[in-house]
């Protein structure tokens, strides 16, 4: 019985330091969670039920944004060279296979150009289009984030971009690229072709 | 107009993508039942109320919030919170989307304090998933709503999806390399993404039957041939027709068989319906009829009733939006009352899904800011105005291409009656 007794007080203490840290002393709110911190809340679910949740506070200042921040590329070791001329060769093989109907054979020689030289941009560009177009989004982004990160001066990958957010229904983000675009269009106009895809006013693609 | 003015600066620097340095934002992130992860940005100089973001339509695996809409910079410089959920299930979410908000709410509420007063905005699936909100969730004192091409018709939609994957089969019959596995269910069990099938093999099938990835020009006569039929029974913008296939495909499997949706139930049928007055395509077609606890099921979650309170509502849609098609807005129309809902139309060129232009989208939000606080019911005309207003300051890009004429067809005209 005496054992009894003390499990039953070790159990009733112990949910009452449970609720005291995670309801605070006197407070009819969670245990707040400080800046920088993660913490298990204990709240009530829809149903009114408590659950404990997973929380995260941080500060940001307002100018960041950290989800669309493109990490810098790796810098090019070398100066462009064979390879490059390699992998522009390849991307406009693919380019032309594309237009002739052959879409696998195209999507081969496009991952063939970005294998050839990871650092150019124009064959991530291409072929994470024709990827965008081809509604394979998983395989689509990073190759048109990394045209963007290689290329960020050029309105047509932040273009790219937010036809890509667009289409995923990214909408701060395609926002926020075709802001980019516009900001470094210098006057040229973005237009949509007949696939929709924003481009610079004058080019076509493919 | 001197509302407009007042916010000025703040849409400067929404335009310019960077507001003030002085001011931090508080984000609260985490998870809640059923793995939602949300995300709340509070500002330090927070104006008490809340604005919560629903996204659209998404077969990614769920994952933390990474957007918060196409507004939030400019809402968060006006001193709103901004708060949205991945919400826990891919795809055709609705099955959980009411508790998801919830219980973001919930944690917002035990962090924050109760916001004075809540708006919702959302895009497609994130129009029916803020309207299903409006009507049944309790999120406090919700004044106003923004859904912008909102699918309010809801679960009426998936009949023209199974339509689009019926006909595809009925069409592309003629092209071996066109076949695709599966058809009344979408893809065969498990469905999407347990079934083996690519977007790739989908985009190649598509274009063998089509020539949809071509240019026209290389398109073969029998490929020039079956696009023309499919657009003209399926009445699709062409830039759409792989996208559309998409959701005919992965979308239609994943909410038949996912065991938290209908779970295995066919939800959707098209028995009885009239394609071409007993033609060859009626004569043709695969028929399977709806079961009906399964149609019943998908109905429930969710097709918009338009029981909303005092909520007042400003809904956007581009007219020839070839995903969630203008229609739908004519649907919403039918059940809200007109003294809470004011509908604008973007005129485009070009077929797009949510493809408004900045000072279109910024119009339509600080219109509906203006209604909530007192000022009257806006029409299509004042949005069209205040976006001009936008351009002509240099505030938001534009063009501004809202027709307050545009005259909306019932969605019956495009997703057959059954």
């Amino acid at each position: 019985m005496r054992r009894h007794a003390l499990l039953l007080i070790l159990s009733v203490t112990g949910l009452g330091l449970f609720l005291a840290l995670h309801w605070g002393s006197g407070s009819v709110g969670p245990r707040p969670v400080a800046i920088g911190k993660t913490t298990m809340q204990l709240l009530p679910d829809e149903t009114g039920k408590p659950q404990a949740w997973k929380v995260t506070k941080v500060e940001v200042p307002r100018d960041k944004l950290p989800d669309l921040v493109l990490p810098k590329p790796a810098p090019r070791t070398t100066p462009e060279n064979g390879r490059t001329d390699v992998a522009r060769a390849l991307d406009a093989q693919a380019l032309e296979t594309w237009k002739h109907g052959d879409i696998k054979g195209a999507l081969e020689k496009f991952r063939a150009a970005v294998k050839a030289d990871p650092h150019a941009s124009e064959p991530h560009s291409d072929y994470g289009r024709l990827l965008t177009l081809t509604t394979d989004y998983r395989h689509a982004m990073p190759h048109l984030e990394r045209a963007a990160q290689l290329k960020p001066g050029d309105p047509q990958v932040w273009l790219d971009l937010a036809t890509f957010y667009e289409r995923n229904e990214l909408f701060e983000r395609a926002a926020y690229a075709k802001q980019r675009a516009d900001q470094l269009a210098g006057g040229r106009n973005a237009i949509r072709d007949d696939n929709g895809f924003w481009i610079v006013e004058g080019s076509t693609f493919p | 107009m001197k509302r407009l003015i007042g916010v000025m600066a703040l849409v400067v620097a929404f335009v310019g993508g960077v507001a003030s340095t002085s001011y931090g934002d508080t984000v609260l992130t985490g998870t809640t039942r059923g793995g939602a992860f949300f995300k709340i940005v509070v500002p330090t100089a927070w104006n008490g109320d809340l604005v919560i973001w629903n996204h659209g339509f998404s077969l990614s695996p769920v994952g933390p919030v990474g957007d918060l809409g196409p507004l939030s910079a400019l809402q968060l410089a006006e001193g709103y919170a901004v708060a949205a959920s991945s919400y826990q299930q891919i795809g055709w979410a609705l099955f959980h989307t009411k508790n998801d908000l919830q219980n973001m709410f919930g944690v917002f509420k035990a962090n924050f304090g109760t916001p004075n007063r809540v708006l919702i905005n959302g895009a497609s699936l994130g129009g029916i998933v803020t309207d299903q909100a409006d009507e049944t969730t309790n999120l406090g004192n919700v004044v106003g709503a923004y859904p912008l091409c909102g699918v309010h018709g809801g679960s009426i939609n998936w009949n023209g999806a199974i339509d689009l994957r019926l006909l595809y089969d009925l069409i592309c019959s003629n092209t071996p390399a066109a076949a695709i596995p599966g058809g009344t269910t979408g893809l065969p069990a498990p469905g999407f993404p347990g079934f083996p099938f690519s977007t790739t093999q989908l985009a190649i099938a598509v274009n063998a039957c089509m020539g949809i990835l071509v240019p026209p020009d290389s398109r073969t006569p029998q490929q020039s041939a079956n696009l023309s039929q499919f657009l003209s029974l399926t009445q699709l913008p062409q830039n759409f027709v792989l996208t559309d296939m998409g959701f005919a495909l992965f979308g239609l499997s994943n909410v038949i068989f996912d065991p938290a949706k209908l779970d295995g139930g066919q939800g959707v049928g098209n028995a009885t319906v009239n394609y071409d007055n007993g033609g060859p395509v009626d004569q043709q077609i695969t028929r399977v009829a709806a079961a009906p606890g399964a149609a019943s099921r998908l109905s429930a979650n969710y097709i918009a009733s338009g029981d909303i309170g005092s909520t007042k509502v400003v809904s956007l849609h581009t007219d020839k939006d070839g995903l969630v098609i203008v229609e739908n807005e004519n649907f919403y129309a039918s059940v809200v009352s007109p003294s809470n809902l004011t509908t604008a139309i973007a005129v485009e060129t070009t077929p797009t899904h949510c493809g408004f232009t900045a000072a279109e989208t910024v119009a339509g939000w600080e219109s509906l800011r203006a209604w909530v606080a007192g000022g009257q019911q806006p029409t299509a005309q004042d949005i069209q105005n205040t976006c001009e207003f936008l351009v002509a300051n240099s505030l938001a890009p534009g063009p501004c291409r809202i027709d307050p004429n545009f005259v909306i067809p019932p969605l019956s005209n495009r997703i057959r009656p059954r």
